[in-house]
C-alpha cells in the first residue's frame, strides 16, 4: 500500500494546502483527496510539480507499506 | 444537441410513452376487447381474463418507463455514468425478463386453451421478442455503464 506523506512535507516547508494548490495548479479538493489517501493514481506531471514546489524527492512524499504487516 | 436539451427531449418522450401506454391499457384495450367479445360471442367469457392479462403485462413496462425517466434526469445533471444508472438499467433488464417470461407463459396458456389464433400468436410473439431484446440490451448497457462509472471514478481520483 502506498501512503502519501504530504502533511509531513507541508509542515516542514511551513506551507498551507491552499498555497500548495495554487502553486501546483490543482484544486484544494484534489489536494485533500491526495492527503486522505483516496487518490487512485497521480500523474507524473502533478508529482513533478509537487516535488518542485516542496523542494523534495518523490520518496519524501510517497511511502510503501506492506499490507501484510498491518 | 446539448446534454440538457437531450435530457429534456428524452424525458418528454418518456412521459409521452408512459402516458400512451397508460391510456391504451385504461381506455383502448377495454373498448377493443368489448368489440371483439361482441364479434365473437363464443369467446366473450375471455374478455375479463385477457384484459387483466394485458393490464398485468403493462405494469413492468410502465415501471421501466418511470425508471428510464430517472436515468434521463441524471443525464441532464451530467451524471450519466453513475452506479445508480447502472443499477436502474439492471432493474429494467430484469423487468423485461419478467415480461418475456410472462408473455411466453401467455402464449403457452393460449395454446393449451386452443385460443392461439394467428393474430394473437403474432402479437404475443412479437411482444415477447421485443421484450427479450430489451432484456439483453438493458443488461449489456447496465454492465457498460458500470464499467464507465468505474473508469470515471478512477479518472476523477487521478490527481
Amino acid at each position: 500500500m502506498i501512503i502519501i506523506n504530504l502533511d509531513v512535507m507541508l509542515a516542514r516547508r511551513k506551507m498551507s494546502v491552499t498555497e500548495l494548490s495554487e502553486k501546483v495548479g490543482i484544486t484544494i479538493a484534489n489536494i485533500s483527496v491526495l492527503k486522505n489517501g483516496r487518490a487512485k493514481a497521480i500523474r507524473f506531471s502533478t508529482l513533478n510539480e509537487i516535488c518542485r514546489i516542496l523542494g523534495c524527492q518523490p520518496g519524501d512524499i510517497l511511502e510503501y507499506i506492506d499490507d501484510d504487516e498491518d | 444537441m446539448k446534454q440538457k436539451e437531450l435530457s429534456n427531449l428524452l424525458i418528454f418522450i418518456g412521459v409521452l410513452v408512459t402516458a400512451a401506454i397508460a391510456v391504451c391499457c385504461a381506455l383502448i384495450a377495454p373498448v377493443m376487447g368489448r368489440a371483439v367479445a361482441e364479434d365473437y360471442p363464443d369467446y366473450a367469457y375471455m374478455y375479463l381474463p385477457c384484459l387483466i392479462y394485458i393490464w398485468m403485462a403493462a405494469v413492468p413496462v410502465l415501471i421501466s418507463c418511470v425508471i428510464s425517466i430517472r436515468i434521463f434526469l441524471e443525464i441532464g445533471r451530467d451524471n450519466s455514468f453513475c452506479e445508480e444508472n447502472a443499477a436502474r438499467l439492471r432493474h429494467i433488464g430484469r423487468l423485461f425478463l419478467f415480461e418475456t417470461v410472462y408473455l411466453f407463459l401467455g402464449i403457452t396458456l393460449m395454446g393449451i386453451l386452443g385460443m392461439l389464433f394467428l393474430t394473437v400468436f403474432l402479437c404475443l410473439a412479437l411482444a415477447c421478442s421485443v421484450s427479450l431484446c430489451a432484456t439483453i440490451v438493458c443488461s449489456a448497457l447496465s454492465h457498460l455503464t458500470y464499467k464507465a462509472y468505474l473508469l470515471k471514478r478512477d479518472s476523477e481520483l487521478t490527481i
